[in-house]
């Protein structure tokens, strides 16, 4: 296994829906430990994008994928690579919030762990507190864990996904628009969960909302038309942005 | 097992009227089923529930082609 | 009178031709119901309820051994039929790309509601030619009456569980089977538990392919190669006969029959129910 700065490289990655092509030749490098967020205007193909990077995309009937995706070094596209075990390595949050409907908060977080074998109940006390730690939610619901993960507000359930993604222990944590079903509050702490998991985590978010990117990311890149445009430090691209195209995106012109 | 207890049982090529008594495939299985004594018996009685069980198919056969027919008027007119 | 009156109007009327077809809909289970109970309830007694069928020209008697007898026919179908029911459900919804899914779902529907005689004489000549006329017959071919329903009702309500479920637990690494069964399946308990009583309901009721599998039977439980008595059965064969005290007996056991439907629901629900 190569070590190097970078958590994800992707080469020529190519997706398809079907016979629609959403993601052409996207070379990229996705530095780890650090938050790099995917920009640009709907159907762009930034979804797509991060849904390649834990092998989400090909669960869709008729997706296709080509290119290689190195994940600390090895293509997870290869063969030999379980894609069960590789989304074990990353945890993935969603747009909208969607805890299992039937389960409790506890059994929402530890679900990653007791549906793979874990039955220890001491280890999974200590892991859900751990993970509702650090999605800070622990102080709200520590007085019932048995309350059912759906009787939760907005903000609160999407900490929820985030600690359950965060039980597992990944290393990568995937997030697509995470914040673009909730209030400005429930944003704020979010964002500031985001900004702390970057320390320990590489992060890649989705977002529409160009300021959160400029608030949050360390990288920034700008997909159009499935293609990476332009891509590199956060504060380049938002005030010296080498593209006409991104500066016309990130001025609002369009999109 | 209904329509046996209340048609009537009764052997006709052609009723007469809709007060008529009458017999259905089914309900002269039933009836016969525990008389028939010898093979040959049991085999026509068998053969009847054949000639049912191709009516049953046609028609739910017929009634998937038509919903199949429909179902592709819909996407192809919603496709344009 | 504006436009508005007369929608108004039209309004109305609608609404109340709607309830009057609710009332002529609901007209015939009722009075079902009503004369059931009616003409049931006198036959139903401590006798009723511990003897077995009588005899001609003998008093007294029961349902006793029929009682028995459905609901062990209603059992071992129920072992057959419903877990080749549930997991012909989980094919059809999770699995729905596959072309397997296509033939499957075209016989699960012919199947569905197929002439239940007809499918009392397939027992019959799969098992009751080697066997003999025995309640294995009677429960396989009510468990090939339970399948379809089975089946129908958990594919549609597991489609009901949002996709979004399915993704969160595959995002977390959970390999797709166990999702199915620990994340999916529990949202739709509720659901497949109506499915398994619904499909209850109606092999409990059906008479024709017991006839033709098993035939009357006036003892108890024999032997899993001999045939059982059946409260389906018997309510129409006592109902047809000569007799007056055999055919109060019918009532009685239709009576039974329905209370044994009821009974069923309620222990399911009480089993489903559901935690928030």
């Amino acid at each position: 296994m190569v070590t190097s700065l970078y958590k994800f490289e992707t080469e020529n990655l190519n997706a398809w829906f079907g016979s629609k092509q959403v993601l052409r030749n996207i070379n990229m490098k996705i530095r780890e430990k650090a938050v790099t967020a995917v920009i640009g205007p709907s159907g762009c193909g930034k979804t797509t994008f991060i849904r390649c990077l834990n092998r989400m995309h090909e669960i869709v009937p008729n997706a296709k994928v080509s290119g290689r995706v190195l994940f600390n070094g090895i293509d997870i596209y290869n063969e030999d690579i379980d894609s069960v075990r590789i989304r074990r390595k990353m945890g993935m949050v969603f747009q909208k919030p969607n805890p299992f409907p039937m389960m409790s908060i506890y059994d929402n977080v530890a679900a990653g762990l007791k549906l793979n074998g874990v039955g220890d109940k001491q280890k999974l006390d200590s892991v859900v507190e751990r993970s509702l730690k650090l999605a800070i939610l622990w102080d709200e619901v520590k007085d019932d864990l048995n309350k059912s993960g759906a009787s939760l507000s907005g903000g609160q359930q999407q900490r929820l996904c985030m600690a359950r993604a965060l039980a597992v222990e990944p290393e990568v944590m995937l997030m697509d628009e995470p914040c673009s079903a909730l209030d400005p509050m429930a944003t704020a702490k979010i964002e500031t969960l985001i900004r702390m998991l970057a320390e320990d985590y590489t992060v890649v978010i989705v977002t529409h909302n160009m300021q959160q990117a400029a608030r949050v990311s360390d990288f920034t890149a700008f997909l159009y038309l499935g293609e990476l445009v332009e891509y590199g430090h956060t504060k380049d691209i938002f005030e010296n942005p080498k593209n006409e195209l991104t500066a016309k995106y990130i001025t609002g012109e369009f999109g | 097992m209904a329509i046996t207890m209340v048609i009537g049982n009764k052997f006709q090529v052609l009723p007469y009227s809709l007060f008529d008594a009458w017999y259905t495939m089914a309900a002269i299985i039933a009836n016969e089923f525990t008389e028939a004594t010898y093979d040959l018996y049991v085999s026509a009685l068998i053969e009847v529930g054949l000639v049912l069980f191709f009516v049953a198919l046609i028609i739910n056969v017929l009634a998937r082609v038509i919903v199949w027919r429909s179902l592709r008027l819909v996407r192809g007119v919603a496709r344009e | 009178m504006d436009n508005y009156e007369i929608r108004k109007i039209k309004d109305r009327l609608m609404q109340i031709l709607v309830c009057l077809a609710l009332l002529v809909a609901l007209i015939p289970l009722f009075s079902i119901l009503w004369e059931v109970i009616l003409k049931g309830a006198p036959s139903i007694n401590l006798n009723f309820l511990t003897q077995p069928t009588p005899t001609v020209g003998e008093v007294g008697g029961g349902a006793a051994n029929a009682i028995q007898g459905t609901l062990i026919a209603v059992g071992l179908a129920s072992l057959i039929g419903v877990p080749l029911g549930i997991v012909s459900g989980i094919f059809l919804s999770e699995y729905s790309e596959a072309k397997l899914s296509l033939a499957v779902r075209f016989f699960n529907d012919v199947l569905n509601g197929f002439p239940s005689i007809v499918i009392g004489i397939f027992g019959y000549t799969l098992i009751v030619l080697s066997i003999g006329f025995s309640v294995i017959a009677a429960a396989f071919a009510l468990a090939i009456i339970m399948i379809p329903i089975v089946t129908r009702t958990t594919e549609e309500v597991l489609k009901l569980v949002p996709a979004t479920v399915r993704e969160a637990a595959i995002a977390l690494g959970i390999p797709r089977w166990r999702t199915i069964i620990s994340v999916v399946l529990s949202g739709a308990r509720k659901g497949i538990a109506t499915g398994i009583l619904l499909s209850l309901a109606r092999i409990a009721g059906e008479s024709a392919p017991v006839l033709v599998t098993m035939g009357y039977w006036r003892w108890w439980f024999a032997g899993l190669d001999m045939p059982v008595a059946n409260l389906a059965l018997n309510v129409y064969i006592f109902a047809i006969s000569p007799f007056e005290s055999w055919r109060a007996l019918a009532w009685g056991s239709s009576l039974v029959l329905i209370l044994l439907i009821l009974g069923a629901n309620v222990i399911v629900r009480a089993f489903t129910k559901e935690k928030y």
